[in-house]
């Protein structure tokens, strides 16, 4: 199908020009950067745009910067530039695993990280991971900025005035180690559950701290937050990652859709957490080599 | 509504006056008249068969506005040759039966296009690159053979061999 009507395109080629025109036009526009979820929506009609702003000439925000102690995803950079980044590969691996999980080749091409999170698909790859991470969102509007945490993001959160620019997270301490893996029905879709999951490790090997983060099995990610206070001080082992498994299971609630039963994700929670912390473990051991 | 923009396709210059939404597949099929990129779903993102090269990278051209690609270099199936010759990826695809009614094939050239920029030789990458094309006629096996060929042949070349491959 075509969307509507658009009766307005813009391609702002600043962000102060970007800030004006959302502020401007507000709720009846709509900010697209790599529009793989966008376009989908308004072709299907279940929303529609009068006004398009699109980011895409905002060559500022297609960076991935260090800034001080923090990691800055400009809103341009896409999933398949986030997957790649050496950096991110390095130090905060569970996004680069959780962009390359996302749809296929060319939805990786164009789509972008940011995007994803804004869309607020309760399915979405990116969030688990970012939540993981501690990251933040930058919005800004015509007259100033605030952080918002990944975790507070729904429907509603960002105003209609403002745009997110970044997406930040301060770098992991040295002993971090990350994962995310992921379940769909095929390749491309959208997680039936994703399991994010972030570790540090001290010099013997014990985990000091852990998150894991559960998404798609729900409206919103959830922490897993009993699951991860049972690897607390301990070495994993194999045993240790099944009870963390048990116990994420019976804390993180599920329900049904079209895609798959509350009850089936549960029980993927339970083999999926074990999973995720195993590939964390192994690039642990493979970096103490 | 409309806004006029310039999109060069296989080294043709394009110029033409369209409506905001009018998607990047129809503007290459109906302002170019090059129709060898197909539209196999809705226009919903879900077959890859549109997938065309956009400055370099694989896209699903019903996913993208047309005035989105104003100022693009595009490469589309017509552009894939050079002369009479097959590019490596077409001639592999015809040696190894990678392709039965042909319909999807366009998507799968245009996408592993991109893939053998920088390919990684293992049967799990291959399919992981083209998962966002169906084929509906035969399955994968002899596209995942094909494209080790192609693999093969390309790296037996020259960097300004391989580069001639690559105009994009």
């Amino acid at each position: 199908m075509y969307p509507k009507p658009i009766e307005r395109y813009f391609a702002p080629r600043d962000l102060a020009e970007a800030l004006r025109l959302r502020a401007e036009y507000a709720a009846e526009g709509a900010l697209i950067a790599g529009g793989q979820s966008l376009l989908p929506r308004m072709k299907a009609r279940v929303v529609s745009h009068r006004t398009l702003i699109d980011l895409n000439h905002l060559e500022n925000l297609a960076a991935i910067e260090s800034v001080v102690d923090c990691v800055r995803i400009g809103a341009l950079v896409r999933h398949r530039g986030a997957a790649a980044d050496p950096r991110l590969r390095q130090t905060a691996s569970v996004l680069s695993d959780a962009a390359q999980a996302i749809g296929d080749l060319q939805v990786r091409n164009r789509g972008t990280v940011i995007g994803s999170l804004c869309e607020g698909e309760p399915a979405s790859d990116i969030a688990p991971a970012a939540i993981a991470l501690g990251a933040h969102l930058r919005l800004k509007h015509t007259v100033g900025e605030r952080l918002v945490p990944v975790t507070a993001l729904r429907s509603g959160v960002i105003d209609p005035c403002e745009v997110a620019t970044h997406l930040e997270f301060c770098t992991p301490i040295p002993g971090t180690f990350s994962a995310y893996l992921k379940i769909g029905r095929a390749a491309q879709d959208r997680p039936i559950i994703g399991v994010a999951a972030l570790v540090v490790f001290d010099h013997a090997g014990r985990s000091t701290r852990a998150v894991i983060v559960v998404g798609g099995v729900h409206p919103a990610p959830q922490l897993a937050l009993h699951a991860a206070a049972t690897l607390k001080d301990a070495l994993l082992t194999l045993p240790l990652l099944a009870t963390a498994g048990e116990v994420a299971a019976a804390e993180v609630a599920t329900q049904d859709d079209t895609m798959a039963s509350a009850q089936y994700r549960s029980q993927l929670i339970r083999s999926l957490v074990p999973e995720v912390l195993a590939r964390v473990l192994a690039r642990h051991r493979k970096e103490a080599r | 509504m409309k806004r006029e923009i310039t999109v060069t396709i296989n080294d043709e210059v394009h110029t033409a006056t369209v409506e905001h939404r009018y998607l990047l597949v129809d503007f290459i099929r109906e302002v170019a008249g090059a129709t060898g990129t197909h539209v196999g779903c809705g226009f919903e993102g879900r077959c890859g068969t549109c997938t065309v090269v956009v400055d370099g990278q694989a896209v699903k051209s019903c996913l993208m506005l047309a005035v989105q690609a104003d100022g693009a270099k595009l490469l589309t199936i017509e552009g894939l040759a050079r002369g009479d010759e097959m590019h490596p990826l077409q001639a592999a695809f015809r040696d190894l039966h990678g392709l039965q009614c042909g319909f999807c094939t366009p998507g799968f050239l245009l996408t592993l296009y991109d893939f053998l920029k920088d390919p990684i030789d293992s049967e799990d990458a291959i399919r992981q690159a083209m998962s966002g094309v169906l084929c509906r006629c035969t399955g994968y096996v002899h596209i995942v053979a094909a494209v080790r060929q192609a693999i093969a042949v390309l790296a037996a070349m020259t960097p300004a061999e391989r580069a001639r491959w690559f105009p994009l």
